[in-house]
């Protein structure tokens, strides 16, 4: 048969980097990424970044366990290159405070992480309203400096990049062999998929260069987080909130918080406010599925509902996503030669 | 009471505001003078990334050790102030790298979370094979010295812009003390064949998103012959001379290639920054800092000289533990004049 078309649809860090896993596993593949949004303006360049993995209830831990060392495996190499400016990707340090010791003292990507081990009574000192700690060292990803250079890499492949607004997956049947949804909260709508829900998050991006170290609350709602040129200041977690809209008075609550874990920062200067809405799931939906009307079959790979967990286990869930494709190829070749399923 | 600082590197500045603190309100006609040749931004002070870090191995000298704890307890004290950022106090975290193990240095238990470096750590630099990660603090002379500036201006010190040949000099005219913080040039007041330039030359690039120091260490060659990676507010500052007895402060193209190869060896990621600038300066080395009392006549009229010299490399690391053993001083030549009762100084 021809080369198989696969459209990936979702031009966040999940849609790229799937269509990138799909481009190295299968070369054959002719892929087209449609999006109705594109860095600046998804979910991902809200994001900070940070490699510090979301639990999710209903995957297994080992499974989230081997995406986030995927990820980091992958990330690592790239930052100890000479491409890591331009890719967004670097190392930061810092530390993780509980205010009271957390049952679990030892999560599951405590090994995969660099360094990791418990903070010296010296380093809490620092954090006075503080009972426990961690300290580790981790990668960020910079957003939009990696998406762009995931869109870079994507066209050096061939690959074809479209702004397009889809609003039914069935609207490609007629041009692309195999869908892949990495619409992330886009799914809610585009596949009715009544499980996924927003977690609204609001951040501030502030200039604070003498930020060098990451601090983060282990409820996971304050959280200090230096990027390349800015800190990000975090955050909320408002489950079924769709607001996209900034609130002043979150942003007074955000940057409060902040200063009381770092008082320096205070001094920080043009602050940005941006919100985002994770796109959030019991677990992250990885399947196939094959979607049928009228006798016509459109093959469908999953690949959305990351959750405040995307960037920390990108590229293990597009490795998986590629594989699926892979089955859909296979499938699509089993079939009577030349005639679509 | 006249008291003339000279010197306005880190020493001579944090000297002067050290005296000023403890005793302006004991000794009321306390004035003090700070005479430099030279002011921020043009000292040596300015041209050092600022990383608080000692040497290797203090030699057996628990005195500068214990001055070194000083400073980055006080430091420390300050980092949640709102001073801080004004001050360009930051802490900083980062890995020291050798070819082979090495004990643990006197600053273990000074700085934070000191650790060994693990195997999955030291992949991230080929050639290494031991290390230790730990987080200390950054002051950047570019904001500290005119931060000190300022407090000693606020304080009513008045400054001179003026190069003195000689104590005698500053020393008669009813001037009771002279603080001596001349640094590299100290030889030109006073002969001391044991103070020697160690030459060093940077470069400083735009690479914000280096996030942690990196030093490496070829413990036979010596201290700062190996490449370092010190990221600042701004800049990141690459370095790796130590020429003793070198004088020269102008930028070797030499030096610069041995700079830049093996900072972009030790990081690939730097091959992308943005040179903006290159400096040449001496660290005012001695086997030990000279820190003393010494009687000096002018004419009849015997005088008191505080030498507060010869910092080497570490100037920023012990600052303000000599400014302390500086005022102390300072505080035992009032007891014997009868300035003060004698009585343990007051410590702020």
């Amino acid at each position: 048969m021809a080369a198989p078309k696969v459209a990936v649809v979702g031009a966040g860090v999940i849609g790229l980097s799937t269509a990138l896993c799909i481009v190295e596993t299968c070369p054959s593949c002719s892929v087209t990424v449609l999006s109705d949004q594109f860095s600046p303006n998804t979910t991902s360049d809200v994001a900070a970044g940070m490699l510090i993995p979301h639990t999710y209830p209903g995957t297994p831990i080992h499974v989230q366990k081997q995406w986030f060392k995927e990820t980091f495996t992958y990330l690592f190499a790239i930052s100890n290159s000479a491409e890591a400016s331009e890719a967004g990707i670097h190392l930061v340090s810092g530390w993780q405070v509980f205010k009271s010791t957390p049952k679990e003292e030892l999560p599951f990507w405590s090994d995969a992480v660099l360094g990791f081990r418990p903070m010296s009574e010296a380093e809490l000192q620092k954090f006075p309203q503080y009972q426990f700690g961690q300290a580790f060292t981790t990668l960020k990803c910079d957003c939009p400096p990696y998406l762009l250079w995931l869109q870079k890499r994507l066209k050096a492949t061939g690959i074809q990049m479209y702004n397009r607004k889809i609003s039914d997956l069935w609207e490609l049947h007629s041009e692309y062999d195999i869908v892949v949804n990495c619409a992330g909260i886009g799914a809610h709508q585009l596949v009715g998929d009544r499980k996924l829900f927003p977690v609204r998050g609001q951040v501030l991006k502030v200039y604070a260069p003498w930020v060098k170290n990451f601090i983060r609350d282990g409820d996971g709602l304050t959280y200090i987080y230096p990027g390349i040129h800015r800190v990000t200041l975090g955050g909320t977690r408002e489950k079924e909130s769709w607001s996209l809209s900034a609130d002043p008075g979150t942003t007074k609550d955000i940057f409060d918080r902040c200063c009381s874990l770092e008082p320096s920062l205070r001094e920080a200067q043009d602050i940005k406010v941006k919100v985002g809405l994770r796109p959030t799931r019991q677990c992250v939906r990885l399947q196939r599925e094959v979607l049928s009307q009228a006798g016509v079959k459109l093959l469908v790979v999953h690949n959305y509902g990351h959750g405040a967990g995307g960037f920390s286990v990108h590229r293990g869930t597009a490795k998986e996503a590629a594989r699926l494709v892979g089955e859909c190829v296979a499938a699509l070749q089993g079939s009577s030669s030349g005639s679509k399923l | 009471m006249r008291v003339a600082v000279i010197g306005a590197g880190v020493i001579g500045l944090s000297s002067a505001l050290c005296i000023h603190e403890q005793f302006h309100g004991l000794v009321p006609s306390l004035e003090l003078e700070l005479y430099a040749d030279c002011f921020t931004p043009h000292t040596t002070s300015d041209g050092a990334a600022g990383l608080w870090q000692p040497y290797l191995s203090d030699l057996g000298n628990l005195q500068e050790t214990l001055w070194n704890k000083e400073t980055f307890d006080h430091l420390l004290r300050h980092l949640h102030s709102a001073a801080a950022q004004e001050m360009g106090l930051f802490l900083l975290s980062g890995y020291n790298l050798f070819t082979e193990p090495v004990p643990d240095p006197s600053w273990k238990n000074i700085v934070l979370g000191f650790r060994n470096l693990t195997p999955k750590e030291l992949e991230l630099f080929p050639g290494y094979s031991y290390g230790w990660f730990n987080t200390a603090l950054m002051l950047e002379g570019r904001s500290y010295l005119p931060w000190l500036t300022n407090r000693l201006t606020q304080r009513g010190v008045k400054f001179f812009h003026k190069k003195v040949e000689s104590f005698q000099e500053v020393g008669g005219d009813g001037v009771d003390v002279v603080i001596n913080c001349t640094g590299m040039r100290s030889g030109e007041l006073q002969p001391d064949p044991e103070l020697q330039p160690g030459r060093g030359q940077i470069i400083k690039v735009l690479a914000p998103w280096v996030k942690h120091f990196i030093i490496t260490h070829d413990v036979k060659s010596g201290i700062y012959k190996s490449p370092y990676i010190i990221p600042g507010s701004e800049f990141t500052v690459l370095g790796g001379i130590y020429q003793h007895g070198n004088w020269s402060e102008e930028n070797s193209a030499q030096d610069h290639k041995t700079i830049w190869e093996s900072c972009c060896h030790l990081l690939p990621a730097l091959q992308k920054a943005k040179i903006i600038s290159e400096w040449s300066g001496l660290r005012p080395s001695r086997p030990r800092v000279r820190l003393e009392r010494e009687s000096v006549r002018h004419g009849n009229v015997q005088g008191e000289v505080i030498h507060n010299y010869g910092h080497g490399g570490f100037g920023i690391t012990i600052h303000w533990g000599c400014a302390m053993a500086a005022a102390r001083l300072f505080g035992s030549i009032l007891q014997e004049r009868g300035k003060v009762a004698s009585s343990p100084q007051p410590r702020l």
